[in-house]
């Protein structure tokens, strides 16, 4: 569903503003999600931003598993 | 020195492609924006500009990002294009260019600050989509490693390293648009450290003469300016504007 441009994962130093408008400011890394546009119709109908159990493990669970392989196997390459 | 922009096939004459030099920026002798009386004076000498400052409490304003407001101070001046014959064009808003900026000799410093070379439309302006300021920035931590990178309106993106020189952008234009910042750093024998880039997405309005813009800023919102403070860096630029 989703996969990482790993090659394009940065350690920076930022202060930016999140979806939100809120601050974000320190030491992260950047791991650029790539999501299919056909698929983001999907997502979002699946997705119900006021209730806590939503994404539902279908689709959190992918989004999750990209991210975290990505980050595991960054820490392997340091 | 002048750099001329050859027609297409060009042969002979004007200066070459092959060793383009960056212009020192003295910006003590600039217009000067300083929304709350931040800086005392500045100054150049030997291709390096100091900043004197004045005590300041810590809020995000005084910061380069986040806040949507920009209280830092600034010193600015035209941006123009050199035509290789004694004389200089106004980059405006509807030109294609991209301007190359280093900065270097950076320190330690005595409040943690970024220091910022950019090409802005409103310098005068403490609103960031009125600004719209795009740069390099230098920061300079109390303690600790160095850091550079790149600035585009509201957000900073940098990197630290222990072996930290100095750092190089460049900052692309279309027509009517910002484009991108990308910058990297190097060490002291010019080896490279790593790389940052910033896409700026944001449209301008037709006609602005821009801006070539220096300013000092806190690091966070917590930092303290003390007075008397004074800090260092040298900036320099080339503006490569396109036929």
């Amino acid at each position: 569903m989703v996969s990482v441009d790993y090659s394009q994962i940065n350690t920076l130093s930022v202060a930016v503003k999140d979806t939100d408008g809120a601050e974000v400011e320190g030491e992260v890394v950047v791991v650029p999600v790539l999501v299919p546009v056909d698929r983001i119709a999907e997502l979002l109908a699946a997705y119900d931003p006021g209730s806590g159990t939503s994404p539902s493990v279908t689709y959190s669970r992918p989004l999750s598993r990209a991210i975290l392989d990505a980050l595991l196997r960054r820490q392997g390459e340091q | 020195m002048s750099i001329v922009i050859p027609p297409p096939k060009a042969s002979g004459g004007g200066a070459s492609f092959a060793s383009i030099p960056l212009q020192p920026i003295d910006p003590s002798t600039w217009s000067e924006v300083d929304p709350s009386s931040l800086l005392t004076s500045v100054s150049y000498a030997g291709g390096s500009t100091s900043f004197t400052m004045a005590a300041g409490a810590g809020t995000g304003d005084y910061c380069l990002g986040v806040t949507g407001t920009h209280l830092w101070p600034r010193l600015y001046t035209a941006l123009q294009a050199d035509n290789g014959d004694g004389t200089f064009t106004q980059v405006t808003s509807d030109d294609r260019f991209l301007v190359v900026v280093k900065l270097s000799g950076s320190s330690n410093a005595p409040f943690a600050c970024e220091l910022v070379c950019a090409i802005a439309a409103d310098p005068t302006s403490n609103v960031d989509n009125t600004m719209q300021g795009y740069g390099a920035v230098a920061r300079q931590p109390v303690s600790g490693s160095l850091a550079g990178g790149g600035w585009s309106i509201d957000a900073v993106t940098v990197q630290a390293n222990a072996s930290y020189d100095a750092t190089f952008a460049v900052l692309q234009f279309n027509p009517l648009r910002g484009v991108a910042v990308s910058s990297w750093n190097v060490n002291a024998a010019g080896g490279f450290l790593n790389q940052q880039n910033r896409n700026i997405n944001q449209t301008y309005s037709s006609g602005i003469n821009l801006q070539l813009m220096v300013g000092i800023a806190t690091q966070s919102s917590a930092i303290t300016i003390g007075a008397g403070d004074v800090v260092t860096l040298d900036f320099e630029y080339q503006v490569l504007r396109l036929a």
